[in-house]
């Protein structure tokens, strides 16, 4: 048991590295760790070294940086949505501006977190947002499968406030189910293209994109393999043309006085 | 976070040395800039200048909320909701520091040698708290791997090189950034060639952090 799990953990190790090179120079710890694991023989030894390492697994499978869903529903519930209220009030003064006055049964502005706790209390009803319904999301998802370049969303977190609001108050949307698969029609409309534009993206070989109309979400979705992908092939690539500069110095040098010459022209 | 009202003459005095003047901006505008800035931390392969001013004022924010929600009246709507925004903004602090903490610990060996090479006038990266840690965590560490690794070596490897230990941060990753103000930057297409790019406001753009990493602390790009 002990021993399949740390194998695991060893390949783990073995793929993380070797993002974290450059050129030669920071070839290091990892490798002489697993030089060591696989030599030394004194448990007690061993066991520091891993311990070390495992530290370094786990700080290194955390800044694989990107936003997780709750982290972007955190920001989808900064949008502003419309409720009406079942009370009255005066101004609430909150640090990120000033909410209301409430008045009940006027329409009234506020930051989705708000609408959704108000509503988890009973204290208000919550006004669809104009794209939410069968017609506007139908028209979209009729122009996303036309139009062969992403469209506009109406909303940068249109997938997050769907989720949010279909979650927690799915009533007061009419037909929400509907909603809720025509949402997500779109959203794989979406990702097929964006496989799609990967694709030809890695094969022309570019280093660079404008991506207008993306939304946070669809680039948290292809984020973890992605830029990971295109740093792996931006660095064999570099690698190939160091190499070709280096043969071409040797071959114009032609002499050697270092033990490696190799290794020696590679940190420079 | 203070406006303190001035007569004419100091006015005059102090227009000469106006960049020292401290910014004087409302909380919504330090929470925003809070926000932002937990988001380039989050997406930088980098360690950005910290929002020193920022992070303190809505610490200081923070405290003076906490004593006022005690006293609120349990029954009232706005009790909750000022609770739920208290939350809400602990977290974006919290989850700013731990990120950065992150990165420290991460890139110590790096981080120490270049903060020991910084020249007297440039400002650091990191908060004090952060250097204090560091440091600790630097020397300790190398102090741990000499006593249990390294001199147990034979004679040849026994020398602590800081430069085989230390992880660079990885300045070539791919970032998905908006560009909030207008640009032109150079994009290495290979190794001796450059492209120029324009950036637009607005727009989204995709490229290697190595070529924005100038605009991000700045603001004129935000990484998402």
């Amino acid at each position: 048991m002990s021993m399949t799990s740390s194998v695991m953990k060893v390949k783990i190790v073995k793929t993380y590295s070797v993002q974290f090179r450059r050129g030669s120079e920071t070839f290091s710890f990892f490798d002489m760790t697993q030089i060591i694991l696989s030599t030394c023989r004194s448990k007690k030894f061993k066991s520091a070294v891993y311990e070390i390492w495992e530290c370094n697994v786990k700080l290194l499978l955390f800044l694989h940086a990107n936003m997780n869903p709750s982290e972007l529903e955190f920001l989808a519930e900064k949008e502003i949505v419309e409720i009406v209220p079942k009370f009255t009030l005066d101004t609430i003064c909150l640090m990120e501006g000033n909410l209301g006055p409430f008045r009940a049964g006027l329409p009234v502005r506020v930051p989705l977190w708000v609408a959704l706790d108000f509503r988890r209390r009973e204290r208000c009803t919550l006004v669809p947002p104009d794209w939410m319904n069968i017609q506007a999301l139908e028209a979209i998802k009729k122009e996303e499968k036309t139009n062969e370049l992403f469209t506009k969303m109406p909303n940068e977190h249109y997938m997050a406030v769907t989720v949010v609001i279909c979650r927690s108050c799915s009533q007061d949307i009419p037909d929400s189910d509907r909603v809720q698969v025509l949402v997500k029609d779109i959203w794989d409309n979406r990702i097929a293209k964006i496989r799609t534009a990967i694709d030809s993206f890695i094969k022309t070989g570019s280093s660079f994109a404008k991506v207008n109309n993306l939304t946070q979400m669809e680039i948290a979705n292809v984020r973890p393999f992605f830029p990971h992908a295109l740093e792996q092939i931006h660095r064999m690539r570099q690698n190939s043309q160091e190499a070709l500069i280096n043969l071409n110095n040797s071959k114009s040098q032609s002499q050697s006085d270092s033990m490696y010459p190799d290794s020696d022209r590679m940190t420079q | 976070m203070e406006i303190s009202l001035q007569d004419g003459d100091h006015v005059d005095d102090q227009d000469q040395d106006n960049d020292e003047e401290p910014m004087v901006l409302t909380s919504a505008e330090v929470l925003l800039r809070l926000e932002h800035g937990w988001m380039n931390e989050k997406m930088s392969p980098d360690v950005l200048p910290p929002l020193e001013q920022e992070k303190d004022a809505m610490l200081g924010q923070i405290k003076v909320m906490e004593r006022n929600v005690i006293t609120l009246d349990k029954k009232d709507v706005r009790t909750d909701i000022h609770k739920l925004e208290l939350e809400r903004i602990k977290y974006i602090v919290v989850s700013y520091m731990r990120t950065r903490f992150f990165k420290v610990q991460r890139m110590s060996f790096a981080l120490y040698e270049a903060e020991m090479k910084r020249p007297r006038g440039e400002e650091s990266v990191l908060f004090k708290e952060e250097f204090t840690f560091l440091k600790n965590l630097a020397t300790r560490t190398a102090d741990y791997l000499k006593e249990t690794l390294i001199s147990k070596m034979p004679p040849i490897l026994q020398k602590f090189e800081i430069k085989k230990f230390r992880v660079l941060p990885q300045m070539d990753a791919f970032v998905f950034f908006r560009v909030v103000e207008n640009q032109t930057v150079e994009v290495g297409i290979s190794i001796d060639e450059f492209v120029t790019i324009d950036l637009e406001e607005g727009d989204l753009h995709f490229m290697r952090y190595e070529a924005v990493s100038h605009l991000v602390a700045g603001g004129a790009v935000q990484l998402i």
